[in-house]
């Protein structure tokens, strides 16, 4: 078939569709509305056969192999796929992960000038969750495969679990349980009224990850738990609140493993957690690991606004005191197998999140780097602010 | 995306009934009273609605499309506050509108609502076989390349209008619309060679 005649039948069929739609409805102004652009149509067609002409034009070549050859395209994984450890991160380009960028259908950043308003975007081990800010709209985002919208009217966005498949947001007062491998929601439920929902969409979001609010207030989602901060003032912290997703009740989690009366749950990794304690410092808050089996160990060095890498390995935070500066400005990293604390050879004032494996993102200014927790290492990434950092 | 603040549209005259019985009614509107802001939204969706209808039909089939339609509607309306601060309010509900009729899930539950009710509603009309082919054709292509189909035979949009509403560059589309033409060129005269 010539493209002119495939022209010529769309031209047609979006005709009937235009007249199918109009039925049943009689006002006026709507015929006036259809007439107008049929007669556009009509006017246009000759653009339309140029437009065509240059279709041929471009089928040539295709087939010559030179419109491939200058617009390379990387191999498409299988939808899906495990992409490994790699750093994921959206900006202008699009959705990075590691060297290979997706776009996505939405814009995830809601902006202020270079500010980021509002956006989410959470890691599942085959893809990645994201908020549309401009609907409230949950998109999942399989790697290499068609992003589709899975909830909606959310405020807080999504979290998500990036060693597995399952992924959790607000809807309202619901909490969504969603298993993106089965593609279906496992649990939907309206938490009595005593528990608040997380974070929403006028707190500090994932651009501010892990400096001073935990994303969007989750803390740990899976097949079995989800735990997330709630927030009824619409700042700060209130009750961290456990969902068991099996038998649907919702408790408050217990700080007092921890051993003080004034300790928040900052975050939570299979059986460990994080705490930020009250002190008398000048800060006034620090941070505690609590380990099952070892007592519970203090940093008084670093903002306890920290977050388990997804192994729960390690521990990302900020305020690592900059040697001889007295200042504490620069990203840490800790190892919560041995205690030790790393802080990452930048002096700038950070935030910080966590992408796949032990690879940490620090985005210090303009800057965005991957920091590999485990060899100790950091690369500049291809990154242009404003980035938007996963919250998982 | 186009968020240019720029003078409200949504001022045509046609006629205005009451959208009640699909939202809720006298939201009110930083910046517009709220009898004038209702007046806007209700010029906005009169004037909108039949062609998204068209558009969710021409991307989801003729089950879900009433449904898809209303609600891209609805997130208009829920949102319609900073849409009245747009340029071009219209290209912000159609670039859902597509997005929602393209997401498989979506779709789903929109057509699961529609069987519901379909006793209670009016039949879609039927399309001719081969314009019906047409739009399934459509509907296989990947989401972009279907968009930016409905989106230029629908609404007669030029690649920058395509890039504007679905919020992507000017050479991206170009790249859909080619490669949609191909696709579907190909596969009308392997049903043309088919069928003889």
């Amino acid at each position: 078939m010539s493209t002119s005649r495939l022209d010529q039948l769309a031209s047609a069929a979006a005709d009937e569709l235009l007249n199918t739609a109009a039925t049943g409805t009689d006002t006026v102004a709507r015929r006036a509305e259809l007439d107008r652009v049929r007669r556009n149509r009509r006017g246009v067609r000759l653009t339309a056969v140029a437009a065509v002409m240059a279709s041929v034009l471009i089928v040539l070549l295709v087939e010559g192999n030179f419109f491939s050859n200058s617009n390379p395209q990387p191999m498409k994984p299988l939808p899906g796929i495990d992409v490994g450890d790699v750093p994921v991160w959206y900006d202008d380009a699009g959705l990075h992960r590691g060297n290979i960028v997706e776009q996505t259908p939405v814009e995830l950043r809601q902006l202020d000038g270079m500010a980021i308003e509002d956006g989410a975007l959470a890691l599942v081990r085959n893809g990645a969750l994201y908020l549309d800010p401009a609907t409230g709209d949950v998109w999942f985002h399989p790697w290499g495969g068609d992003p589709r919208i899975v909830g909606q009217d959310s405020t807080t966005g999504p979290s998500g679990n990036p060693d597995g498949d399952i992924a959790a947001w607000f809807e309202g007062g619901h909490l969504v349980v969603y298993d993106t491998a089965a593609d279906r929601v496992i649990a939907r439920e309206l938490p009595f009224w005593k528990v608040e929902r997380a974070f929403g969409s006028n707190t500090c979001h994932a651009m501010c990850a892990e400096h001073a609010q935990p994303g969007n207030g989750f803390l740990l989602v899976s097949a079995e738990r989800v735990i997330w901060n709630s927030s009824p003032s619409g700042e700060g912290h209130g009750p961290s609140n456990i969902y068991d997703v099996r038998t649907g009740q919702v408790s408050v989690a217990d700080t007092k493993s921890v051993g003080r009366d004034e300790a928040e749950l900052v975050d939570v990794s299979d059986d460990a957690a994080v705490y930020s304690v009250q002190d008398k410092s000048l800060w006034g808050w620090h941070l505690v690991l609590d380990i099952p089996g070892r007592a519970p160990q203090e940093y008084a060095e670093v903002n306890p606004r920290s977050r388990f890498s997804p192994s729960g390995n390690y521990l990302t935070s900020v305020g690592a005191r900059a040697e001889g500066s007295g200042e504490r400005v620069s990203a840490a990293i800790i190892d919560t197998r041995t205690g030790e604390l790393w802080p990452v050879p930048e002096t700038r004032y950070s935030w910080s999140a966590w992408s796949y494996g032990d690879i940490a993102l620090v985005q210090q200014e303009d800057e965005l780097l991957a920091c590999d927790a485990a060899l100790r290492t950091c690369e500049t990434l291809p990154a242009e602010p404003p980035f938007l950092m996963p919250t998982n | 995306m186009t968020h240019d603040v720029a003078q409200p549209s949504g001022t045509s005259d046609g006629p205005v009934s009451s959208t009640s019985e699909v939202l809720d009614s006298g939201r009110d509107q930083p910046g517009f009273p709220a009898d004038r802001s209702s007046e806007l939204f209700d010029n906005f969706y009169h004037r909108e609605l039949p062609r998204l209808v068209a558009l969710a039909r021409a991307l989801a089939g003729p089950g879900a499309a009433d449904d898809l339609a209303q609600e891209a509607m609805l997130k208009a309306y829920r949102h319609w506050s900073k849409l009245l601060t747009y340029d071009r309010p219209e290209a912000w509900v159609r670039r859902i509108c597509a997005n929602l009729a393209t997401s498989l899930l979506r779709r789903r539950a929109a057509e699961a609502r529609a069987l519901v009710r379909l006793s209670a509603r009016r039949q879609s009309v039927a399309l001719s076989e081969s314009h019906d082919a047409f739009w399934d054709q459509v509907r296989h292509l990947p989401r972009r390349q279907a968009q930016s189909v409905a989106l230029r035979y629908l609404y007669d949009m030029q690649v920058l209008e395509i890039a504007q509403t679905l919020g992507c560059s000017e050479g991206s589309v170009k790249v859909h619309l080619s490669r949609a033409r191909q696709a579907l060129a190909a596969q009308l005269v392997a049903d043309t060679e088919g069928s003889a």
